[in-house]
């Protein structure tokens, strides 16, 4: 780097942290980030809880079963309060078992409702998965301790308990998840919700900050600082390249804090290192340009500010960090690719979720690259023609 | 009181020269919600499924005599001739479509998956019948992750058929060590067969019958963005006191409060309309169902009083406009996190639910999924007071702070 743009690098540091907003969104915000990010989408994550309501033998014998499940923790609540667990977010899912749903089993009632709660907001698909099969089994369970209640003449515990019995004799066909070419698949991982959050909240924050630091870019248009820094002997492409350094390099080291603090206190999984840090690296270059860009448009502090949180945000949704790619309509994932963001979703996709490595996801560095260098060239273009 | 209007008046005209109130405010908001419409239309629960699914039944031609322990049918010859057919006609009385596909190779079938010719596949593997019999029986269900619908079909298909196969087997357990006869285990076998309606499961959403995903996600940006267009009421107080209006204004026969109480009105106007009109385009957009009008638009208003409030103490201690700004996206975006507007807060250690719950953003959102259920004012009760208790928490930071400055 030749000695005016370092200045001009200098410059620029200087007085994005004479900010205190730069300080608090550099140093304490990622810091909030780790700890909501971490604790939401914490690598291991803990078996999801569920409400179960159960009032009579026959209910508690079905909710001991739930509880033997693997992976799911069952908590035992009053029928009354278990909507209200599920929504406050206390367990994922409630499960309400009818009072009385011995006698309505024992007197062959068909259709007895078992009610199961979830949120909107998705956290109910785990447990609804690992539920379920247990019990549709209940049904079967049922049918058969029917049958050898009517031939055998016992009562309805006790024909279940030799239903069970038989049950737990039969054969078992086992069902084998496989995805072609790579062997067992996890049962779970369509559940992009859970397994990406991490990087879908990185990838939203660090664009959505890089972007706010627009504002000091038409600021120091106001301000002429820009122009002063012409005067000595920098070009504007060295003023430029010096403004998106700093810039550059403050988006890289709040993603580095993210992804290092959410790995090391959460144990968020960020996959082969080298790749994970290419890809931010890229990423960040983008915003950076997409910053030059917005300051470079923008005529006042608040036009940035409107545009910065707006554009972010709509960047964001439209790539795939609300709802994740994966389950976005086909069209819409192909319109989704027009962000950085869905690029840089499929990259992590690939080093998180497959192990992939630097080489796997070179084509959407690549792209990532490119639309730094597009958005950057533009960016400098507009600049100049404000500067000279 | 007049003063106040023509205070008002000005500030409204001054702010929308800027239009920054009409695009922050309303546009991009706007603009998010269509976007969110694109991006949810095909995640609807009722919207009926479309899906190929491969076969690879490798049993198929085996000799009966293999398949003795299931009476004679070979597994795969039932996946593939009863069961399969079953589950397409249901599809497609639903109004759906299901596309079956048969292979003789279980590679052909993988290598179709993974080209997406198909969107999931079964293998049957050579001799899954006989294995029944010593626990080494497998099917194999071939998904990719990408197509969730059709993988999420695909699996519940083979493992209701592999439920079915146990309990027939236990079905035949529990005859003959009963001893009873064939047609009596036979009439067994047939209860079996459609037991899937003594028990049923009901399931329901805190949200309500149609809150969803799209309407979590919709409620979260609508306050998000309340929370940065009170900004521009209120301050306009700080860029008065830098533009040097300030101290004309105060010249005039016009009172202190008089000319903060226009910015307070200000706010809660643009705030109140603004978050009134993003609601009301949700619903058509995305799909989402409040709850009742009236208890909405009361939860509205004291969020907006809870926001106003928030940005009045910016106001008051921020000294330019510049730091005004920085300060209330800071916290905007940090009450935003913490209160779940991104992404829901619900795992983790206790505390952070807790907190995230004492937040406008987060009690907002708690309420409207009350409210989406059908809860009234009452039940919200304790959102309400959450949010009229930090207005007032923050009104008396801002007066002690203005009293703290003195007469400037």
């Amino acid at each position: 780097m030749t000695l005016p743009v370092r200045a001009v690098v200098g410059v620029t540091f200087r007085r994005l942290f004479r900010d205190p907003g730069t300080w608090f969104f550099v140093f304490v915000f990622p810091f909030l980030m780790i700890l909501l990010i971490g604790s939401q989408f914490g690598g291991e994550p803990a078996s999801p809880r569920m409400a179960v309501a159960a009032s009579d033998p026959l209910a508690e014998q079905l909710a001991d079963r739930l509880g033997e499940i693997d992976g799911i923790e069952v908590v035992s609540v009053p029928a009354g309060r278990v909507e209200e667990a599920v929504r406050s977010g206390d367990v994922a899912a409630g499960l309400v078992i009818p009072a009385g749903y011995g006698d309505a089993l024992r007197s062959g009632q068909m259709a007895v409702s078992l009610e199961f709660i979830t949120r909107p907001d998705g956290s109910g698909v785990l447990p609804q998965m690992l539920v379920f099969p247990t019990l549709a089994e209940e049904n079967q369970r049922i049918v058969i301790g029917d049958f050898l209640r009517s031939v055998e003449r016992l009562d309805l515990g006790a024909a279940l308990a030799r239903a069970d019995a038989a049950l737990g004799l039969a054969p078992t066909l086992e069902v084998a998840r496989t995805t072609p070419g790579e062997g067992a698949a996890s049962p779970f991982s369509g559940l992009g919700r859970f397994d990406l959050g991490a990087m879908q909240q990185l990838l939203l924050f660090v664009f959505l900050t890089a972007l706010a630091s627009a504002i000091g870019v038409v600021e120091s248009r106001e301000m002429h600082v820009t122009e002063r820094m012409l005067a000595s002997p920098v070009t504007p492409a060295g003023v430029l390249v010096g403004m998106g350094l700093a810039r550059f390099a403050v988006a890289v080291f709040q993603g580095l804090l993210i992804m290092g603090g959410t790995w090391l206190m959460f144990g968020v999984g960020w996959g082969n290192p080298i790749a994970s840090l290419a890809i931010l690296a890229v990423f960040a270059a983008v915003a950076t340009g997409a910053a030059m860009l917005l300051g470079a448009l923008g005529r006042t502090e608040h036009q940035v500010t409107a545009a910065s949180v707006g554009v972010g945000l709509i960047a964001a949704a439209l790539g795939g960090s609300m709802l994740p790619l994966d389950l976005m309509p086909d069209q819409m994932q192909t319109v989704a690719h027009i962000t950085p963001h869905a690029w840089a979703y499929e990259a992590y996709a690939a080093v998180i979720r497959d192990g992939e490595g630097v080489v796997a996801v070179l084509p959407q560095l690549g792209v990532l690259a490119t639309m730094a260098i597009v958005l950057l060239l533009i960016g400098g273009r507009v600049l100049r023609k404000h500067l000279v | 009181m007049r003063n106040l209007a023509v205070i008002m008046m000005k500030d409204l005209r001054q702010r929308s020269r800027d239009r920054s109130i009409l695009v922050l405010g309303f546009l991009l908001p706007l603009a998010l919600m269509w976007v969110f419409s694109l991006l949810f239309a095909e995640i609807d629960d009722s919207a009926p499924p479309a899906v190929t699914i491969g076969v690879a039944n490798l049993e198929q031609g085996t000799a009966g005599g293999a398949c003795e322990v299931t009476g004679g049918t070979c597994l795969g010859d039932a996946l593939e001739e009863v069961v399969l057919p079953l589950v397409q006609a249901r599809i497609e009385a639903e109004g759906g479509s299901a596309e079956v596909v048969v292979y003789d190779a279980a590679t052909t079938l993988r290598r179709d998956v993974a080209d997406g010719e198909l969107d999931a596949g079964i293998v049957v593997p050579v001799g899954t019948t006989a294995a029944l019999v010593s626990g080494e029986a497998q099917i194999e269900v071939v998904t990719v992750p990408e197509r969730i619908e059709a993988s999420a079909i695909t699996s519940a298909i083979a493992e209701q058929f592999a439920r079915q196969v146990k309990g027939q087997a236990a079905a035949r357990v529990a005859a003959t060590s009963l001893g009873l006869d064939a047609t009596t285990t036979a009439e067994l076998s047939a209860a079996l067969g459609q037991a899937e309606g003594r028990v049923v499961v009901d399931a329901s959403s805190t949200g309500g019958d149609d809150g969803g995903f799209a309407s979590y996600l919709a409620g979260g940006m609508i306050v998000f963005f309340l929370f940065f267009t009170v900004g521009f009421g209120v301050l306009g107080y700080i860029g008065e006191s830098e533009g040097g209006t300030m101290p004309r204004l105060l010249a005039s026969p016009v009172r202190t409060w008089q000319v903060l109480g226009a910015k307070v009105v200000g706010s809660l106007l643009i705030g109140t309309v603004a978050t009134a009109v993003l609601m009301a385009t949700a619903v058509p957009l995305v799909g989402a169902q409040w709850g009742n009008p009236f208890v909405v638009a009361v939860l509205v208003l004291a969020v907006v009083v809870a926001a106003t409030s928030l940005v009045a103490v910016v106001a008051t201690v921020a000294r330019t406009v510049e730091q005004a700004n920085v300060a209330q996206s800071t916290i905007a975006i940090l009450l935003g996190l913490l209160g779940g507007s991104f992404f829901p807060i619900e795992g983790g250690p206790e505390w952070i639910g807790s907190l995230s719950r004492l937040t406008p953003h987060g009690t907002f959102l708690d309420a409207l999924q009350q409210t989406a259920a059908g809860a009234g004012l009452a039940q919200i009760r304790p959102n309400l007071v959450l949010l009229l208790g930090f207005a007032v928490t923050m009104v008396a930071i801002a007066t002690v702070a203005m009293r703290l400055q003195g007469d400037e």
